[in-house]
């Protein structure tokens, strides 16, 4: 079965982020009109950062388990990480853990088991700056995407097949789809790269998460990336029908509107507890 | 009361890559008491080793859960241990962050009575076997490879992590949850036929690790209704044990995990007096042979 690869720290996998960065970004969220896109993109970024540093902590360290990197699209098409991090694409994990530009104080409001509810301080690093600016060269991202991926994978022939994730407001400027369909062809001896994909739209639409038509999806843009986005393989499919999402083997790795930071819960790196999840942050 | 010879062997080893620091599976057995205990601590949470640890020594000193008391009583006082143990530590976020989460681990606990009967309790994927005359008699809590769930619910060192809401009856099996809600806790019966398990002289018990169980339950399942069926495998001393898990794991035969086993013998008292282990076994770092022959009674 494919997408079975150990995750390792001798075999480690990558996850990719394409964040939209144009100048459309900086208007509303249809869900959240007080909120401006970069922003929400911002966030959703640096909580998948925070989601996969946590996922790799053992005990008081990091098992370099995965390169990460944030490719960054609109006036410029880079990484969008900085200071120490802002070199090559893909960087360790542990990287990634050391070096936020800043950590938040945030307050979690958590159950305190007797019927109430506690405010639990927590620390929340940024890595990510919201931005909109420029136009939306989703091609020219997902060529760097290709570029970085096929490198690893070159280094890590049989390593879990890397994950990419673009987070846009679904209105490219530059046709993706021959680059998108190069990227999801690179392949590691267990299956090929996923492209996933976000789309925050302007319209105030409930979420769809991991249609497996495109029927029900509101407008063309929302069409477009469904159609750019990789089935979920078996294994995803069987973790999100445990995280309770309705999915079937058909179901492609794009939601609208909605949260997609559920995936990185979907990538394994060995047992973990039903009752082991997550706390919302915010 | 039925006096018995309690032969024991532990084995213990780390994942591929591992080092034995980072192995999290734990084991304890106390042959004068006839209780034995393994714990698995999971991949994805901090200082699990650690909590695993606590759970096994803690069923050597209480058995009460066999028996239905509640499991806040039980865990409250290593749930304790575990935190003071962490926070004396100098953490980073993303640390503090998996401790406020807390450690999570399945268990297994065993005690054979001198009443002829076992009792034995389940929280998570380890299991238990229990062979007479080579033959599978008793396996406990997943009977076939598709009850294994794919997320397990665990013992957690955090107490509101161990608290069932609706959402997560909604969305886990019985089988995950039913020896959590005490719904197990004789061992396994036939509801068509309820029976106390029991023992005699010669039966052997296996406890194992997930990796492990999922393998013991396959086998099962292929010798099943077999006329005949070749006698499962089963490891007998240090050598043998690390042999037997490189080649399933050579073959693939078994998940890339951690894997620990304890195998129980219950033999008949020699006459007139006990004498020492009969042969003396290869020993490796991790591997513990110990042999009692007079097992306490477990009170009501």
């Amino acid at each position: 079965m494919p997408y079975d690869a150990e995750i390792s720290r001798a075999n480690p996998t990558c996850v990719l982020f394409l964040l939209d960065q144009s100048g459309s970004m900086a208007e509303p969220f249809g869900q959240q009109p007080g909120k401006a896109k970069k922003d929400g993109v911002a966030d959703v970024i640096n909580k998948f950062l925070y989601d996969l540093v946590i996922k790799c902590s053992r005990d008081a360290g990091i098992y370099e388990y995965l390169r990460v990197g944030v490719i960054g699209y609109g006036v410029h098409v880079r990484s969008a990480l900085g200071g120490p991090l802002a070199g090559s694409v893909l960087q360790m994990i542990g990287a990634i853990a050391t070096n936020p530009l800043r950590v938040e104080q945030r307050t979690r409001r958590e159950d305190d088991g007797a019927g109430g509810v506690i405010e639990r301080k927590i620390k929340f690093p940024v890595w990510v700056e919201p931005m909109a600016n420029g136009k939306t060269p989703m091609a020219e991202a997902l060529n760097l995407a290709y570029e970085s991926i096929d490198a690893f994978i070159r280094e890590k022939p049989d390593c879990f097949p890397p994950v990419v994730i673009n987070i846009t407001d679904g209105i490219p400027t530059t046709e993706p789809r021959p680059a998108s369909e190069a990227l999801r062809a690179l392949k590691s001896s267990n299956g090929n790269v996923l492209l996933f994909n976000i789309h925050v739209s302007d319209k105030p639409d409930r979420p769809i998460e991991f249609p497996d038509a495109e029927t029900n999806l509101p407008d063309k843009f929302a069409k477009l990336l469904y159609r750019l986005s990789s089935t979920l393989p078996a294994p995803f499919v069987a973790a999100a029908q445990s995280e309770g999402f309705q999915v079937s083997p058909q179901s492609r790795g794009f939601v609208f509107n909605g949260d997609l930071v559920s995936v990185a819960r979907f990538i394994s790196f060995g047992t973990r507890a039903a009752q082991d999840r997550p706390s919302p942050t915010g | 009361m039925t006096p018995v010879r309690i032969r024991s062997i532990e084995f213990s080893i780390p994942k591929r890559g591992k080092t034995e620091a980072e192995n999290d599976d734990r084991y304890a057995v106390d042959l004068d008491q006839a209780r034995f205990a393994i714990a698995d601590g999971a991949t994805e949470s901090s200082f699990s080793g650690p909590w695993a640890g606590l759970l096994v020594r803690r069923f050597m000193e209480d058995t009460s859960i066999v028996k239905g008391s509640a499991w806040g009583e039980w865990l409250s006082p290593i749930q304790k241990t575990w935190l003071e143990s962490v926070e004396k530590q100098e953490i980073p976020w993303y640390a503090e962050e998996k401790v406020a989460r807390g450690a999570h681990a399945a268990f297994l606990g065993l005690v054979i009575r001198s009443d002829g009967t076992w009792r034995a309790i389940a929280v998570g994927d380890c299991c238990l076997f229990q062979f007479r005359n080579k033959l599978p008699r008793q396996w406990f809590p997943f009977r076939q490879l598709n009850e294994f769930p794919l997320r397990p619910w665990l013992l957690g060192s955090r107490s509101k992590a161990n608290e069932i809401t609706g959402t997560d009856r909604e969305f886990l099996s019985d089988k995950v949850l039913a020896p959590w809600l005490g719904e197990s806790l004789e061992g396994p019966t036939n509801p068509d036929k309820p029976r106390r398990p029991d023992w005699k002289y010669g039966d052997e018990f296996i406890l194992a690790t997930d990796a492990l169980s999922k393998w013991f339950v396959n086998q099962i399942a292929e010798r099943w209704g077999t006329v005949d069926p070749p006698e499962i495998p089963i490891p007998r001393n240090a050598q043998e044990f690390v042999d037997f898990v490189n080649e399933l794991r050579e073959k693939k035969e078994i998940e890339s995990d951690d894997v620990t086993m304890i195998r129980v013998t219950l033999k008949k008292p020699k006459e007139p007096a006990p004498q020492p282990a009969e042969e003396v076994l290869p020993m490796a770092e991790e591997v513990h042979v110990s042999e009692s022959t007079e097992p306490r009674v477990e009170g009501e």
